[in-house]
């Protein structure tokens, strides 16, 4: 339903009733009002002096003659008040005997009266036919006992202020259209310069919106940059084919085995980059990641001559964490290490303490210099030594290892051993905590 | 020992096929998903599946296998996402592997799941002249008790639980030190010097980078 429908209803459905009651307890209290006074009308007329004979005597007569001496006097001059009671005594079969009361004097309200809004009957106490008399008369919007005034104006505030709130919302859903207007035809940013809440409706869709095109913008140029790192390998990797169709060359076989590694690496990141914001949470476990990493990279580290190690406990690591890019992040860090270690070792290692893993690889290459240890993490950047050596790399693979710690909640940490060589470290939560604290 | 290839590309399957006869293993080969009756599983020792198979695909393969075979399994996929490595690891898939993969580590991982235990679990491990019963905790050289310390003792029993593995430092440490009385990762090297001088050159390896490990055949993953 539309919103100015729903005003408009709800506006109605509250006002309505609440006109309705005012009106209903108007007309209550004009009718008690004029109940007292017709029966105050009546207690007169039998408190006059000589009463009972004169109505024994005359009973018309002295309805009439009494009603001139007690009544309400003329009526206004513009027809408002009441129609001047008429006192009438009534004759027995008449009497409204379920209205009367046993004691004499006591005025009853008789519903519907005869041809009139209203009677009030009562016993005299004296002998028929004038045991009994009625006085009635009626009611009139705006006198006596009234709470609204006579003329139906006073309905008009609230009509009015129903008319108000319509008018005010008007604009508002106008606004909230034209808002969506702009969101359809793909305007922005959307105007937002007020303080209202619609104002500030229009600054979260530009934020969001914002948010959006940024990374957009950013997956965007991480497929084109790495459209571009892949056709530099795929050409060297042509060109080593294109020497072994000339002449067999266990050199050309080995050129091109690398640049193929190194193609498929870069699409794997270019994946890895692309599950970033839809990456799982499921509970895996660590140590079998690591082996199935070691297992994919013992035939690559045999040739480049390089010895593969690993160390993990002998119980499951849980964690919670995407699989793939689990596997990508460590992927990266042993294809790194395997790069700059050529002809060394590589390590990976994976302890736990109580609520944490460790998460370790190392290698006895030549390090980082110390102040390009945070740059490496950054796409694109490639080290010193590495571009001293032309080790491969386009500086991706770092860059994607920090982004999949941060998108798990985990520690990165690059650091020069000691001994000669680098130490990357992955520090994070268990899944399950191995021991339960209050035991 | 054979092998059932389920690969509907051809190719793909070829190169396997080759792969496998290298090995010296009997390939079988699907080139579609079939179901799997219950009483005829397939008579195999390892399934190498694909998960993208025409007829029946290879989710349904799996589920069908396991319900009543405990025959390895290992999955190949050319979808590189999660969703479907967890989902055919619950169904009772032993392992994955990526595609494209490297023949080298297809081999290995086939290897994996055939390979009979090297060690039998049994309660005394024999390295040349020393004799470890890890059931009565006693270390013997050519039947002489061998003298050690509690920490020594314990070093070695760890070591022992899984020979050919290695073990991190921080790990040994954990499981064999009382940091009250023993020290703490740093002292390790210490006792394992001393434990090492007392049971000859060649029972314990240092592992680059990891730590230390029983020498005996080496248990790759």
């Amino acid at each position: 339903m539309r919103i100015r429908t729903r005003i408009a209803l709800v506006a109605t459905i509250v006002t309505l009733p609440q006109l309705l009651l005012l009106g209903a307890l108007d007309q209550n209290s004009r009718v008690h009002a004029a109940e007292g006074a017709l029966a105050a009308l009546g207690e007169q007329a039998l408190a006059s002096p000589g009463a009972e004979e004169a109505c024994l005597a005359a009973p018309n007569r002295w309805a009439t003659e009494t009603l001139a001496s007690v009544g309400p006097g003329r009526p206004p001059a513009h027809g408002r008040g009441p129609k001047p009671p008429a006192l009438e005594i009534l004759p027995a079969v008449d009497l409204r005997r379920s209205a009367l009361s046993s004691s004499a004097g006591v005025f009853a309200r008789v519903s519907g009266g005869r041809g009139s809004d209203l009677q009030v009957v009562a016993r005299t106490g004296w002998q028929a036919p004038c045991d009994a008399i009625a006085v009635q008369g009626d009611t009139v919007p705006g006198f006596l006992g009234s709470l609204l005034p006579a003329s139906p104006t006073w309905v008009l505030p609230g009509l009015l202020v129903a008319l108000v709130m319509w008018l005010a919302v008007w604009p508002v859903v106008g606004r909230v259209q034209a808002l969506a207007k702009h969101v359809k035809r793909g305007v922005h940013p959307l105007p937002d310069d007020g303080s209202d809440e619609i104002d500030a409706l229009a600054r979260a869709v530009n934020d969001a919106v914002a948010a959006r095109r940024r990374t957009e913008e950013e997956l965007r140029s991480f497929v084109q940059n790495t459209l571009h790192d892949v056709r530099i390998p795929l050409t060297v990797l042509r060109g080593h084919l294109v020497r072994l169709e000339e002449a067999p060359s266990t050199s050309s076989v080995r050129g091109a085995l690398q640049e193929a590694l190194y193609i498929g690496s870069l699409l794997d990141n270019l994946a890895a980059h692309a599950r970033m914001e839809h990456s799982r949470r499921d509970s895996i476990d660590l140590g079998g990641i690591v082996e199935q990493v070691i297992r994919r990279h013992r035939p690559i580290a045999a040739r480049v001559h390089s010895r593969l190690h690993h160390g993990i406990p002998s119980d499951p690591v849980h964690v919670l964490g995407d699989l793939t890019l689990c596997e990508r992040a460590l992927s990266n860090l042993v294809e790194n290490a395997l790069s700059h270690a050529s002809g060394g070792n590589v390590a990976v290692t994976l302890d736990v303490d109580d609520t944490r893993f460790i998460l370790e690889v190392l290698d006895d290459g030549p390090g980082i210099d110390d102040d390009e240890l945070e740059a490496v993490l950054r796409r694109g950047y490639t080290g010193a030594d590495a571009r001293k050596r032309g080790a491969p790399g386009s500086g991706l693979g770092l860059s994607i290892v920090r982004q999949i710690a941060d998108v798990h909640g985990w520690q990165l940490e690059l650091a020069n051993r000691p001994q000669g060589g680098l130490a990357v470290t992955l520090r994070g939560e268990l899944a399950t905590p191995l021991k339960d604290p209050a035991h | 020992m054979r092998v059932l290839i389920v690969e509907d590309d051809d190719a793909l399957a070829s190169q396997i096929d080759l792969q496998l006869r290298q090995l010296g293993l009997t390939p079988l080969r699907w080139s579609v998903g079939r179901p799997i009756h219950p009483d005829y599983p397939p008579d195999v020792d390892l399934v190498v599946l694909d998960l993208m198979l025409p007829e029946v695909d290879g989710f349904t393969v799996l589920e069908q296998l396991r319900s009543v075979s405990d025959v390895p399994v290992l999955v190949l996929s050319a979808r590189d996402g999660s969703d479907d490595k967890v989902r055919a690891l619950r169904l009772g898939a032993d392992d994955y592997l990526c595609k494209p993969f490297w023949p080298e580590e297809l081999r290995e991982r086939v290897l994996a799941r055939l390979r009979r235990p090297v060690l039998r679990r049994s309660e005394v491990l024999v390295l040349g002249a020393i004799s470890i019963d890890r059931r009565g905790h006693r270390v013997t050289v050519d039947g002489e008790l061998l003298s050690l310390t509690p920490t020594e003792h314990a070093i070695l029993l760890e070591l022992a639980s899984r020979p050919g593995h290695a073990f991190t430092r921080r790990a040994l440490a954990q499981a064999a030190l009382d940091p009250d009385r023993d020290g703490n990762e740093r002292s390790l090297d210490a006792h394992l010097s001393r434990l090492r001088k007392k049971l000859g050159t060649g029972i314990i390896e240092t592992v680059w980078g990891v730590g230390y490990r029983l020498a005996g055949p080496r248990v790759e993953p």
